[in-house]
């Protein structure tokens, strides 16, 4: 008498990989403390819409460009930033920045999945190579709460495809259950343009919403054009028309917002501002030099070998939406995170090819051993709580909720003196910083890179670099001087060999302040 | 009597297409004007070696001792442009830099051809490669190792695929003992061999069909070795090595030469590069034939090189668009339709016709013919009036100017523009030295960020002052910081004026 395969119950080896993949995306997020660049003017401005009631549209935070008209696209991500943060603090905002990651890269777990059937082979890939390549772009800011929009969109179009496209090798399902399939896929689709009223007043890469939905469009119609040369079209296939209606509706959908059409134009501006695109490291080309780079081509390089040598043949559209988001990372780092997330299906897609699709592993350990590494997970999940993590004495790049750069005590300093500024320079990120803790204080400059001009910014380098500094300093009639003791170490140093003209009021590891005699 | 045999032409319309496109690539390096920038003080080093040996020391530059050691690495390729120089003058030079250019991708299109067994598909190779060259056409010592490099790639790739018989080898360590004295890119000869030897023990390890017998292998080695002990066959021996790796980790050329960053997708041959990047992954990715270890180790490692800087996207070029050309070849059934290779056909004497068209018009744009052409106006005003040398120089050589230092010398110490400085060791030296010049791992990063800092008029006085600074010559085009310092000066007075180039001098 054979007996049935006994089924196991309880915990596997596949929940513990799926806990991992997840909790280790989350524990890096939450382990790594927020820097002072983007974080707090966006904050500040949050504090701005909820107080006043109004998205403001000028500028109110600087001297120099003071009443300027500025665009404030990521209203709504500096809200729920805020909203966060009043209802938890920082702690809260760190969690929901880890969740969120998590969530992300969930999904697009389960979109590998869902293509390869192979769980441990895509948390593996996931861990190895996404992770390490997207992980410098993981900063508290709109863009974040935006990658998992841009995921979604991956999702669902992948969705709407494989509706009508042959998995290798074809699954075994009887007709209705495939046209269940595609109407599933058509609903979506729907999804979009949601979606995108969420996005487009969420952050400026809203746009590669729209990317996804016509290089997907493109591509899928030069594929049937091809593929119906060979072999009458399945009579499941979504039609195109489907996708053209999706991608009209989420066209319309970016209209929903607080400025119109006007967004449009400020995300082609943002784009041309030769000051962000010269002067911005994030806005700069790829390079081998330097970590992330060496990351970021080792990773390309992996995917190179992989596209060359996997059994199966790449899905073309994948590669056509892939190479366009390459092409967009190697004009700037900060879209390095759009092309891993891109690239990831495809190239896991492509691993998979060398192992028979949808087989689990028979080995799936022991329900009580498996129960004690999520254990023994969650508990480091538990001691990255923001909240538990500062107390735990970890060193400060790690332990800390707020980068060491960010110059709370500087700043708390300038805010007890009596005898303020009125025309403060400081370092860019500094700049953020006062706008959230002393509005009172107005800044020379801050993040906003596209609010100043590229005269300032050159401005900024020179006297930051101790560069004609009299002159600079009587041109913006400087009376305070709000220093990073490492990335303005010139002007540091000018403005102690000048003790006359400038008093040096306060001092620590990171950061020095003088104020004007 | 006989009837005379008919004329066989073999010139099939395949033909035509390599030649057309290698006309095209041809002609375009022919109209392209040389930069100032390292052309001179390698044609004066030149002179320096024909005439006294291998010079040691800065020469050229004030701001440093006469003494201060400096390798003349390139001297071969130096000697070489100053040879040619006395046999034909500036044209002459300029002319090898065409034919070795135009050669150069001959033999991009014809490794191609072997690959992928198409001239067009070759024609497309060298097109693609040469796009992504188009800001590297500069004459200058590096011109030499073109061909160097595809031989060596030639070789290499004939050898493993198994065109090439052994003693076609022996070429590597010879081409090696050239390359070492010419330029400094010999490394990657050994880059490329060394990815072949990796590559091809891998394959024969994996017991890959075709892969190369251990007999073949040890060939393989022995070059290869032979190749790294003909690299010490140059003045510096082993210290080549030291040579390059400081070159390499030099802070100035790193930080601060154009050349030497990441290709840009917003300049034209960053986008072409990147366009080729492109091509090559999707070509190995959907061609039914895959690429070799060898292949894939080769590419990785050039594109490497290609992303930390433009300078090197050139040889990315050269040994990635023949893979490109070789995938193509063998397309997917489901982008063809053609389930047979086309037939040959054979030649016909009326291709003759426009191929000798195509050559004679990359004939008539070399440096004696091209300036009898009545070409566009706007272009002839690129260039710089030199003499004996009409629509070769591009217009920021300042032959004026260091004309009038050398009839009217300045009083004291000089502040130029850096391409200046080349020109100056050409035409002024040992008469007049410059501040700097594009000898740029001889300058300490100090010195270089004094220079970055007058130019763009940052207390550019100051450090005038600092320097001892007599006279500057300057490029109102790309110092306008400075001139405008000096425009608004009390003790500067402009001395001369030509062009973008100014000399001034204190009053």
């Amino acid at each position: 008498m054979i007996l049935p395969a006994k089924r196991s119950t309880g915990l596997t080896l596949d929940h513990v990989w799926i806990f991992a993949a997840l909790a280790f995306i989350a524990l890096r997020a939450m382990l790594t403390p927020i820097p002072p660049n983007d974080f707090w003017w966006h904050m500040a401005t949050g504090r701005l819409i909820v107080e006043s009631g109004q998205i403001p549209t000028v500028d109110s935070f600087s001297y120099t460009r003071a009443g300027e008209p500025f665009y404030n696209q990521s209203w709504l991500g500096q809200l729920v930033m805020y909203g966060l943060y009043q209802i938890g603090g920082l702690a809260l905002v760190i969690l929901a920045q880890a969740a969120l990651l998590a969530g992300t890269y969930g999904l697009l777990l389960r979109l590998c999945l869902r293509r390869t059937g192979q769980l441990r082979l895509s948390v593996a890939f996931l861990l190895v190579a996404t992770m390490p390549a997207s992980f410098d772009n993981w900063i508290v800011r709109p863009q974040t709460y935006a990658l998992p929009l841009f995921v979604a969109y991956l999702y669902v179009l992948d969705g709407w495809r494989s509706g009508g496209r042959s998995p290798s090798p074809p699954a075994p399902l009887p007709h209705g259950e495939r046209g269940r399939g595609v109407r599933v896929g058509r609903r979506r689709l729907l999804l979009l343009p949601i979606l995108g009223v969420i996005w487009v007043n969420l952050h400026g890469s809203f746009v590669l919403g729209g990317a996804l939905i016509g290089l997907t469009f493109v591509g899928e119609g030069l594929r049937r054009v091809v593929a119906d040369r060979r072999a009458a079209p399945s009579p499941d296939r979504p039609p195109l028309r489907q996708l053209f209606l999706a991608g009209a509706l989420t066209g319309a959908a970016w209209l929903i917002n607080p400025g119109g059409l006007q967004v449009l134009g400020y995300v082609r501006n943002l784009l041309g501002s030769s000051a962000v695109t010269q002067l911005v490291t994030e806005w700069a080309p790829q390079t081998v030099r330097g970590v992330s780079g060496t990351i970021f081509f080792g990773f390309v390089i992996i995917g190179v070998v992989l596209l060359s040598y996997a059994p199966r043949r790449p899905d073309p559209v994948g590669m056509l939406v892939a190479g366009v988001f390459f092409w967009l990372a190697l004009g700037a780092v900060r879209n390095n995170i759009w092309f891993i997330a891109v690239a990831t299906p495809l190239l896991v897609d492509q691993l998979a090819s060398w192992f028979p699709r949808g087989e689990k592993p028979d080995f799936q350990g022991v329900p009580p051993v498996n129960a004690a590494l999520i254990g023994v997970i969650g508990l480091l999940l538990l001691l990255a709580l923001p909240w538990v993590k500062p107390t735990l004495g970890l060193p400060p790049e790690v332990g800390n909720l707020l980068s060491p750069d960010t110059p709370v005590a500087a700043v708390d300093f300038l805010k007890a003196e009596t005898r303020r500024p009125a025309r403060i320079f400081h370092e860019m990120s500094y700049g953020s910083y006062l706008i959230w803790a002393d509005p009172r204080q107005k800044v020379w400059a801050d993040p906003r890179i596209e609010l100043y001009p590229l005269d300032q910014w050159l401005d900024y380098q020179r006297l930051s670099g101790g560069i004609r500094a009299d002159e600079l300093l009587a041109t913006y009639d400087i009376d305070g001087l709000l220093l990073s003791n490492k990335n303005q170490e010139s002007l540091v140093t000018y403005a102690q060999a000048h003790p006359q003209m400038w008093e040096q009021r306060y001092a620590d590891d990171e950061t020095t302040y003088f104020v004007r005699r | 009597m006989a009837n005379p045999r008919p004329l066989h032409v073999r010139l099939r319309l395949d033909h035509l297409w390599a030649i057309f496109a290698l006309s095209v690539i041809g002609g375009f390096i022919s109209l392209a004007p040389t930069a100032p920038n390292d052309f001179w003080w390698h044609l004066k080093a030149g002179e320096i070696i024909a005439t006294s040996g291998i010079p040691t020391t800065n020469l050229f530059a004030w701001t440093l001792p006469t003494d201060h050691p400096y390798i003349y690495q390139s001297w071969l390729g130096e000697w070489l442009f100053y040879a040619l120089f006395r046999s034909g003058g500036l044209p002459m030079t300029i002319f090898a830099r065409n034919m070795l250019g135009a050669a150069a991708f001959v033999m991009v299109a014809w490794e191609a051809r072997l690959r992928s067994g198409s001239w067009r598909l070759g024609a497309l190779a060298s097109v693609l490669a040469a796009a992504m060259t188009i800001n590297n056409l500069n004459a200058r010592t590096q011109n030499w190792s073109w061909l160097p490099f595809m031989a060596t790639l030639m070789i290499l790739g004939g050898y493993a695929a198994g065109r090439l018989r052994p003693r076609w080898l022996i070429g590597l360590p010879l081409i090696i003992v050239f390359w070492v004295n010419a330029h400094g890119a010999f490394v990657l000869g050994l880059l490329l061999a060394g990815a072949f030897v990796a590559g091809e023990t891998l394959r024969r390890l994996l017991r890959q069909p075709r892969a190369l017998g251990w007999p073949q292998l040890r060939w393989l080695y022995l070059s290869t070795l032979g190749m790294v002990a003909a690299t010490l066959v140059n003045p510096l021996g082993l210290g080549i090595f030291s040579y390059v790796a400081s070159l390499l980790g030099d802070e100035a050329s790193q930080g601060l030469i154009n050349e030497w960053q990441p290709p840009n997708p917003h300049s034209l041959a960053g986008a072409f590069f990147i366009t080729g990047v492109l091509a090559l992954i999707a070509a190995f990715a959907l061609a039914r034939r895959r690429p070799t270890i060898s292949d894939v180790l080769m590419v990785c490692g050039m594109a490497w090189q290609a992303f930390m800087g433009g300078r090197y996207v050139v040889w990315f070029g050269m040994v990635a668009m023949p893979l490109v050309a070789q995938s193509l070849a063998a397309p997917r059934v489901v982008f063809s339709t053609e389930s047979t290779p086309p037939t040959q056909r054979s030649g016909s004497a009326a291709n003759l016709l426009p191929a000798l068209l195509l050559v004679a018009i990359v004939v008539v744009l070399q440096p004696w013919m091209k300036p009898l052409l009545p070409l566009h106006a706007p272009y002839q005003a690129i260039f710089a009036d030199v003499p004996g040398a009409p629509q070769m120089f591009s217009i920021n050589t300042p032959v004026a100017a260091v004309e009038e230092l050398r009839v009217r010398p300045c009083a004291g110490p000089i502040f130029n523009e850096m391409g200046y400085g080349s020109y100056m060791a050409w035409a002024l030296y040992p008469a007049a030295q410059s501040f700097i010049d594009p000898r740029v791992e001889l300058y300490p990063l100090k010195l270089w960020q004094d220079y970055v800092a007058i130019s763009q008029g940052e207390d550019s006085l100051l450090r005038l002052d600092r320097y001892g600074v007599a006279c500057v010559l300057l490029d109102r085009g790309l110092q306008g910081g400075l001139a405008t310092d000096l425009d608004n000066s009390l003790s500067w007075e402009r001395s001369f004026r030509a062009g973008a180039s100014e000399i001034w001098r204190r009053r």
